[in-house]
């Protein structure tokens, strides 16, 4: 390998992204984040692919930012694999490797190697346009990793293929990365989970959340991050007794993980997460409030239903109501039983109480900057 | 396909494929067939043959060799007044060809702008073989930047990105991702230049003249003998058919195979 390459990025693109982060020799971070997040801008940054304003990028310590992206080491896979259409996959591979001058029967025997520990030893000979999109990747992922780069841009590198090639792609991306250092853009959490050491979540250009790819899934603060782990998140303010949240007061157990003193002072910014299995949905209704221990209760609209394995998800907007001018809604989900669904006759569009034990909620401090 | 297309497009289509095809026809029946080979080998007309062969492949060489980076600078760069500059490299195009021989006469003439330079410098152009090829790769460079302009636009400029992050200097990027890429646009801009420049009669004859076997190019030899030799120049005429047919023929095999 390269020896250390401790990778320092401080992405400053006015009006797009202003994120710092740092990765370590070896490491895996991924980014996650919705569309618009600015994801592939901070790729674009670290390769050099665009002006990049005040931003700064380190290696090692050495300042990349004002190099070209053929001086900075740093090669990038995109969704689309973009063979070379006029050379055959080994050509590919041994594009950057003759480039930089390595000598053609060396360049060619690495390319060889390469297509071998990606799998496609078989197609060297073939040209991209006889190549189905995965084989496409993998050479792709050859022709990367020939040049043996000191840092591995990857832009959602399994978006664009079929669903049935994504796991085997995924486990030879798993055996490559291993010991790179990686910066990874997905929206795919099996991507973040068995691919990254760490997690970034980017959001309007900035990043909203960081941690272990653990640490992020299970303790989401990021609407996002909550809807990857599959997870209900709600955010607001804590007053002392309740998350004061724009669709009303979310009661909860304030989490000893994460404020070891269990202590929060009111006013902060604070998270109430729960798992849907822990949500019941009533009918909306004078007459069906649930008694007994204290009960989180959320008027919600039906959006969408779901099956998954022998429960269903029911996905529904959370209005407002009680704070107007919240625009937009919060995107909830309940996991619930067929029988319950007939027996509410649940359809989008349907008005329904989801309903939450306190003691089912976690409520913590919120992500600060 | 097809089944929506209205009956009656046939009739002004087939006017039209009628209109392109019956002078050739009517050229071709008016061929003195018996004296053909003679007609076409006497010594002005292999002169002439051969002079537009030799001009038209110089004129084309230069147009490659100017156009090619004309159009990679017009198709991936963008610099304030490029729309401008765009339009008037490409105004040869539009402009009679005896103005743009005017247009030369005026810049590489004895007595045109640069004419006193060349002079000192014992260069004289004006009706010269020089000319000929100067005249030619004039018209025909505009048909090489477009074709190749749009090659460029339409590859994009997403491999040679990726060609960058794996360490290729951009001349690297430019001799093994662009030019291969554009090949086919090049090679029928190339043929386009090519015909324009085997059938360049105005600037030609403006800047260049008609001496026999120095600038008397085909064209130039046919119009000429026209009036003292009208089946000579039928027979010519003949010829540059079935050179045009030809350029064609390599136009479409060179499009098919790439």
């Amino acid at each position: 390998m390269t020896g250390p390459n401790h990778l320092r990025i401080e992405a400053r693109v006015p009006g797009r992204l202003d994120a710092a982060l740092e990765i370590a020799v070896g490491e895996t971070v991924a980014v996650l984040g919705p569309n618009g997040a600015g994801k592939s801008t901070l790729l674009s940054v670290v390769a050099g692919l665009q002006r990049a304003g005040r931003s700064r990028v380190a290696l090692d310590g050495r300042e990349l930012a004002g190099l070209p992206p053929h001086l900075r080491g740093v090669a990038l896979l995109a969704q689309d694999p973009l063979l070379f259409p006029h050379l055959s996959a080994a050509d590919n591979v041994a594009f950057g490797p003759r480039a930089k001058g390595v000598r053609r029967s060396d360049a060619h025997r690495r390319a060889l190697d390469l297509l071998a520990q990606v799998g496609v030893a078989d197609l060297a000979t073939r040209r991209p346009h006889q190549l189905s999109g995965g084989q496409a990747q993998r050479v792709a992922i050859a022709r990367a990793l020939a040049t043996d780069p000191d840092v591995l841009l990857l832009d959602e590198p399994m978006a664009a293929l079929d669903v049935d090639v994504t796991p085997a792609l995924r486990q030879t991306l798993r055996t490559v990365l291993a010991d790179r250092t990686t910066l990874l853009v997905t929206h795919d959490v099996l991507d973040a989970l068995l691919l990254a050491d760490r997690v970034v979540v980017l959001d309007s250009g900035e990043i909203v959340e960081s941690g272990t790819t653990q640490e992020v899934l299970s303790r989401p603060r990021s609407a996002f991050a909550a809807r990857l782990a599959g997870l209900d998140l709600l955010t607001g303010t804590w007053d002392g007794e309740a998350v004061q949240t724009a669709i009303g007061p979310i009661h909860g157990m304030l989490d000893p993980a994460t404020d070891p003193a269990a202590h929060l002072p009111a006013g902060a910014p604070a998270t109430a997460l729960f798992r849907p299995a822990a949500v019941s949905i009533y009918a909306t209704g004078p007459d069906q409030a649930p008694h007994g221990s204290p009960r989180n209760r959320i008027a919600v609209t039906v959006t969408d239903l779901e099956p998954l394995g022998d429960r269903v998800l029911v996905r529904g907007t959370a209005s407002a109501s009680r704070a107007a001018g919240e625009g937009g809604g919060v995107l909830l989900t309940a996991e619930v039983t067929p029988a319950a669904v007939a027996e509410l006759g649940l359809v989008p569009g349907l008005e329904v109480t989801f309903s939450a034990k306190a003691t089912e909620v976690s409520v913590y401090g919120s992500f600060k900057r | 396909m097809g089944t929506s297309l209205p009956r009656w497009l046939w009739l002004p289509a087939g006017v039209g494929a009628a209109f392109v095809l019956l002078p050739l026809v009517a050229m071709a029946t008016r061929v003195d067939w018996a004296h053909f080979g003679a007609l076409i080998t006497t010594p002005s007309a292999r002169d002439a043959l051969l002079l537009s062969l030799r001009t038209a492949a110089a004129s084309t060489t230069l147009c490659v060799v100017l156009g090619t980076p004309m159009a990679v600078v017009l198709a991936r760069t963008r610099f304030p007044g490029q729309g401008v500059v765009r339009s008037l490299v490409l105004l040869p195009l539009v402009l009679p060809p005896v103005v743009s021989g005017i247009a030369l006469l005026d810049t590489f003439g004895r007595r045109g702008l640069l004419g006193h330079t060349l002079d000192v410098l014992g260069i004289e152009i004006a009706f010269s073989t020089t000319a000929v090829v100067m005249a030619q790769t004039f018209v025909a460079l505009p048909f090489l930047v477009i074709a190749l302009e749009g090659a460029l636009r339409t590859a994009g400029g997403r491999y040679e990105t990726v060609a960058a992050t794996l360490g290729a200097r951009p001349t690297t990027v430019f001799r093994r991702v662009t030019l291969p890429l554009v090949l086919p646009g090049l090679l029928s801009g190339a043929v386009l230049a090519f015909a324009r420049s085997l059938g360049e009669f105005g600037a030609t004859i403006t800047f260049a003249g008609a001496l026999q076997g120095t600038t008397a190019t085909m064209p130039i030899q046919i119009y000429l003998q026209r009036v003292t030799d009208p089946d000579a120049a039928v027979a010519l005429s003949l010829v540059l058919v079935a050179v045009a047919v030809l350029v064609i023929g390599l136009t479409r095999q060179s499009r098919s195979a790439l």
